[in-house]
């Protein structure tokens, strides 16, 4: 479908910079089989997730932002924190239709799938009352996704807001740290990693498809279920003590059956870690014996700039004889 | 009881006239409690009923309005909502543009949503009772909402798009229908239809259509199908838009106007299937069509909102004790008190963790299922006494 901004979107960018002509514009925006085309940047943007709100920070775009939802009480990366607190937390979860409304939001960005449900507003719902939207193309689960494709995210959002140097300048910088890592573990033995996301009959996995499974081939390891071609899914424990991981790399996020965790460092991750030290039948588990467990937050897990640091923290623990000293 | 069982089976009938006893207990309780009111009671009391139901659904749809996870004062909504009707020349707009949208585009319309779908699936349980003469039946016992789900599940994983926007919804509507078909026949011996067997018609293939649910969803490569059809399979109003009303607000008003018209029909089944033929009526045609309808009634509902339960079930036997069972009253007012108790569900299940929201079909069925296990215990209670 072909969709152009039609109410609200047109207006506020109209109000915002009547006489500008932007350079770069009409830019036509294809994500996830949603086309929509932009006569000019943004300027109302609320972010849906922890991490599309820090793809925009790193962009520099917080002036384009009217909000930013779903964090709950995970950290933002300290390198944000100061742009973050200027711009109003519209809620600890997903911003619900009617404050997105309240809010005149014009584009509305999830780093997930999750904040594009039924439950929540759908991008139809939200394209019907006049918003633009875009879903982190890693959301859209096309296959396999990795740097380059988190590069090319980093490029279509700048490239919606008129700011394609930017990107080109963040990338860099990244691609940078990237290479540092890289050249560190170079010829080192993959370490056999499961990625745990919860759950115990049966428990959860980060397959294939997923920004973790590139995290952890960047960071010297393998994904035990990085065959299979989908984003999250449920494994048994079964083929977990047969492929035998040396690490576990725990995934948590914000939220337990909905609602917003105090700690989830503490409730989440570490609740995690308990049970799986504690369960009989990966009891035997190379990383459960050695008690190598890794948590990773969505903040630093999902496809966004702080991927990188999650390379970086998780190099480390994968390998640490590569990095003494 | 005068009716003339129809089975050999002396269990069959006596959970038949147990569950017909229930069924015409009603029209006692009214002239009980209606005899005070002196002479005539029934066109009065029908007033007044419907007034009553009225000032609980306005109720309703008034705190509908009001409350969501954005606070905009009470007075703007009123004056927002006279605005829409009345025209710049009584009220001069000096809201924002924002809260609006947010009344008239997502409020509003959930509101009607509801109220339609109440009402719909009030006036479907009602007829569906009145048919198989049986009160423990409903639209999602009966399985149709299941049959309905299966339809729509189908057609968004694989994608279907034979009919356009209305692609869902014709498929709910055909799953409706092949699942009302099938219990039929299944329950169907010797020209009769038996109540327990219908129930457990109903029992199996829900249960069929289920995990026939389920494994669609599983084996499906679309992550968000699970999140879809959890929305689906247990009922929200969260998709309410403008454009999607016109299915399920025409679908109610044609449904109930017909079902009005064949009211008197409908009493005659309630004086069994013999009475209402030696009375003229062609009992078999009248029930396939009927069914047909309270089908087409509940796959709508099922396209628009997903499977709520438990308002087609207990909101009757309300009508019924309060109204008797006289169908030309009876369908009226279970369509408006379906309509507020839909909309006061919904708010509950926003309300509840808000700013999560339950599905609503969590809180009919909260409010529903111990009603049911009360009318069987009092059944179980009349039928020792």
């Amino acid at each position: 479908m072909i969709f152009r901004p039609s109410l609200l979107g047109v207006a506020f960018a109209a109000l915002a910079a009547p006489a500008l002509a932007f350079s770069g514009f009409p830019h036509t925006d294809v994500n996830c089989d949603v086309t929509t085309v932009f006569e000019a940047p943004p300027q109302r943007a609320v972010t849906l997730s922890n991490n599309a709100t820090e793809i925009m920070l790193a962009l520099g775009l917080q002036d384009h932002m009217a909000g930013t939802s779903y964090m709950g009480n995970l950290d933002i990366s300290p390198e944000y924190a100061e742009a973050y607190a200027a711009i109003p937390v519209l809620s600890p979860l997903i911003a619900t239709t009617e404050q997105l409304i309240e809010v005149e939001a014009d584009w509305v960005y999830a780093g997930y799938p999750d904040g594009f449900a039924e439950r929540w507003h759908t991008r139809d719902q939200l394209h019907d009352l006049g918003m633009t939207t875009r879903l982190a193309t890693e959301g859209c689960n096309l296959g396999q996704f990795a740097f380059p494709d988190l590069w090319q995210e980093l490029r279509d959002v700048a490239a919606i807001f008129g700011v394609p140097d930017r990107a080109e300048a963040l990338i860099e910088g990244l691609q940078a740290r990237l290479d540092a890592v890289d050249a560190a573990l170079d010829g080192a033995e993959p370490a056999q990693v499961f990625i745990y996301n919860g759950g115990d009959a049966p428990p959860r996995a980060a397959l294939g498809n997923t920004m973790l499974n590139a995290i952890v081939a960047r960071a010297g390891g393998v994904n035990i279920f990085g065959d299979i071609e989908m984003r999250y899914g449920t494994v048994s424990w079964e083929d977990i003590v047969d492929r035998n991981p040396d690490h576990i790399v725990v995934f948590y996020s914000l939220t337990e059956a909905g609602q917003v965790v105090d700690n989830p460092r503490a409730d989440i991750a570490q609740a995690r870690i308990d049970l799986l030290s504690t369960f009989p039948a990966v009891a035997d588990v190379t990383a459960v014996v050695e008690g190598r467990f890794h948590p990773i937050s969505s903040v630093t897990g999902q496809p966004g700039p702080s991927s990188v640091r999650a390379v970086e923290e998780l190099a480390r623990l994968l390998h640490p004889e590569r990095f003494a000293q | 009881m005068t009716q003339a069982a129809g089975s050999h089976n002396p269990d069959a009938d006596t959970l038949r006239e147990d569950a017909l006893a229930i069924l015409r207990r009603a029209p006692d309780v009214d002239t009980r409690s209606a005899a005070p009111m002196g002479a005539a009671p029934g066109a009065a009391r029908f007033r007044l009923v419907m007034a009553g139901y009225a000032v609980v659904t306005l109720c309703a749809a008034i705190g509908g309005l009001m409350l969501g996870s954005v606070a905009v004062p009470a007075e703007t909504v009123l004056r927002i909502l006279a605005h829409a009707v009345l025209g710049d020349r009584w009220i001069t707009p000096d809201w924002r543009a924002a809260h609006e949208i947010i009344v008239l585009q997502t409020r509003l319309p959930r509101v009607i949503l509801a109220a339609s779908v109440g009402a719909a699936l009030g006036v479907a349980g009602m007829t569906i009772q009145a048919l198989v003469r049986n009160p423990l039946a409903g639209p999602s016992i009966l399985g149709v909402s299941s049959g309905a789900a299966v339809g729509a599940v189908l057609t968004m994983r694989f994608g279907l798009v034979g009919f356009g926007v209305f692609t869902l919804h014709f498929s709910a509507f055909l799953g409706g229908l092949v699942t009302l078909a099938l219990v039929f026949w299944i329950a169907r011996t010797g020209g009769q239809i038996a109540p327990t067997r219908l129930i457990l018609a109903g029992v199996a293939t829900s249960a069929v259509f289920s995990a026939l649910t389920s494994l669609l969803v599983l084996t499906s490569p679309d992550p968000q199908l699970a999140a879809r059809v959890l929305f689906w399979t247990l009922g929200s109003f969260a998709s309410a838009q403008w454009k999607l009303l016109p299915i399920p607000v025409l679908a109610l008003i044609l449904g109930l106007a017909v079902l009005i018209l064949q009211a008197r029909r409908l009493n005659l089944l309630l004086a069994g299937d013999e009475s209402a033929a030696a009375l003229g009526l062609d009992v078999d045609n009248f029930r396939r069509w009927m069914f047909v309808l309270t089908a087409a009634l509940t796959g709508v509902t099922v396209a628009v909102a997903g499977v709520i339960g438990f308002i087609g079930l207990i909101l009757p036997h309300i009508v019924r004790l309060m109204l008797g069972a006289d169908h030309r009253h009876g369908l009226p007012a279970v369509a408006l008190l379906g309509a507020g108790f839909a909309i006061g569900a919904d708010l509950i299940a926003r309300w509840i963790i808000a700013p999560l929201e339950l599905p609503v079909g969590i809180i009919t069925a909260m409010v529903g299922g111990p009603f049911f296990i009360w009318l069987l215990r009092r059944a179980a209670r009349e039928m020792r006494g």
